[in-house]
């Protein structure tokens, strides 16, 4: 164990493992969201305010880790997946704002989040995340980064008429090419992994309708349950595995 | 600001080249002057909503307000593979139908209010053509 001076990173290295559980919790965030709202009969507005509370606890719980434990972690990540979802549900939906209008916010948003986090902190670094100051920077630009996916991604698929799978293939590619670019021509390593986390929303969602969407619009018709289980037991295997293994925590830059 | 020409150009290349294959595919198929294809076969949809318009009538709003969550539940499970097809018209009906639920879903629900959304409801539904493959 690390001594108490030794300052501790509390989230996790970005790995494989790291892109496999986030990809698979967007793709719960958006079929929990669903199901909560209209499957239990809940409704938007309270769907919202119980996974908001909800999440404020996981994220009371998350703080007082104090270090990565994979469990409190990925609880937040899949609470936010689901709130970041629910708060552009919202907005379109109850209040009526439009896509673009909804993206537009977000951006600037996520980028005033950046600017007064790397005005306080002098760094963005998601490998430094050592006091609770920078965690709720991190929190909050999360957030922000789930909304904005899924705005944006939903702006492409209506704006253009595209289908999920059309779409998972054009945010793929970006990733693709953002990884070409971290990997071989110097993309710095901070600034690609927020561009690939705004992207992987907008993936995870068409991937996760490929599987659940009924075989008439080209789907495979698993049904949004069983999609959502799958998923779920695939996320608590993963995270299982990393804390019996004690993979992932990383204890200084 | 190299950093972020880059990053700009590494999302603008595969985007660009994801419109280019979708604009030749379309010239390919002569469906780009097709600009408003139709939602395809709603009459599961207007069954439903056919139902709930026969409970109100009876004066049973109870049972119109169970039947109409079917409807909801339908709807709901083909956003996805209905609304990329054609978003205004899906928007139109999706507006419709919050009308008629939350006409139902009042404490006390008003039989006029309840019919004139439900017709609503039905004349959106039954504006789409049938779908001609």
């Amino acid at each position: 164990m690390p001594t108490s001076r030794t300052p501790i990173n509390r989230v996790p290295q970005v790995t494989v493992e790291f892109w496999l559980i986030k990809l698979m919790a967007v793709t719960m965030g958006e079929t929990a969201a669903d199901f909560l709202a209209v499957n239990l009969g809940l409704g938007l507005t309270a769907t919202s305010l119980l996974m908001a509370s909800i999440l404020a606890g996981a994220l009371v719980l998350q703080f007082a880790q104090k270090r990565y434990v994979p469990w409190a972690y990925w609880l937040a990540v899949v609470l936010i997946s689901i709130v970041g979802t629910l708060v552009t549900d919202n907005l379109v939906d109850n209040l009526g704002v439009s896509l673009l209008t909804t993206t537009i916010v977000f951006t600037v948003a996520l980028a005033a989040t950046f600017a007064v986090w790397f005005a306080y902190e002098k760094t963005l670094s998601i490998h430094a995340i050592f006091t609770a100051k920078r965690e709720a920077f991190y929190w909050l630009a999360i957030l922000f980064t789930f909304a904005l996916g899924t705005a944006a991604g939903d702006l492409v698929a209506e704006q253009f008429g595209l289908g999920y799978l059309a779409t998972g293939v054009l945010f793929g590619m970006i990733i693709a090419s953002l990884a070409i670019g971290y990997f071989f021509l110097g993309l710095d390593a901070i600034l690609g992994f927020w561009l690939v986390y705004i992207f992987t929303r907008p993936l995870g969602a068409s991937f996760g309708d490929l599987l659940s969407q009924p075989a008439q619009y080209g789907g495979l018709g698993l049904g949004t349950t069983i999609t959502s289980l799958v998923f779920l037991g695939t996320i608590i295997a993963i995270i299982a595995w990393l804390t019996v293994g004690r993979r992932g925590a990383v204890t200084a830059p | 600001m190299r950093q972020f020409l880059l990053a700009i150009v590494l999302i603008a290349m595969p985007v660009a080249a994801f419109s280019g294959f979708m604009i030749w595919q379309a010239k390919a198929s002569h469906t780009v002057d097709a600009p408003a294809a139709n939602l395809g076969d709603l009459s599961a949809f207007r069954i439903i909503v056919t139902d709930v318009q026969a409970l109100a009538a009876g004066g049973d709003l109870a049972a119109a307000k169970t039947r109409i969550r079917d409807f909801e539940l339908a709807w709901d499970d083909n956003e996805t593979g209905l609304k990329p097809i054609n978003p205004a018209e899906w928007h139109a009906i999706d507006d419709a139908a919050d009308a008629a639920l939350s006409a139902l879903r009042v404490s006390a629900p008003e039989p006029v209010r309840v019919n004139e959304t439900l017709s609503a409801l039905k004349t959106s539904l039954q504006n789409r053509a049938p779908v001609t493959p």
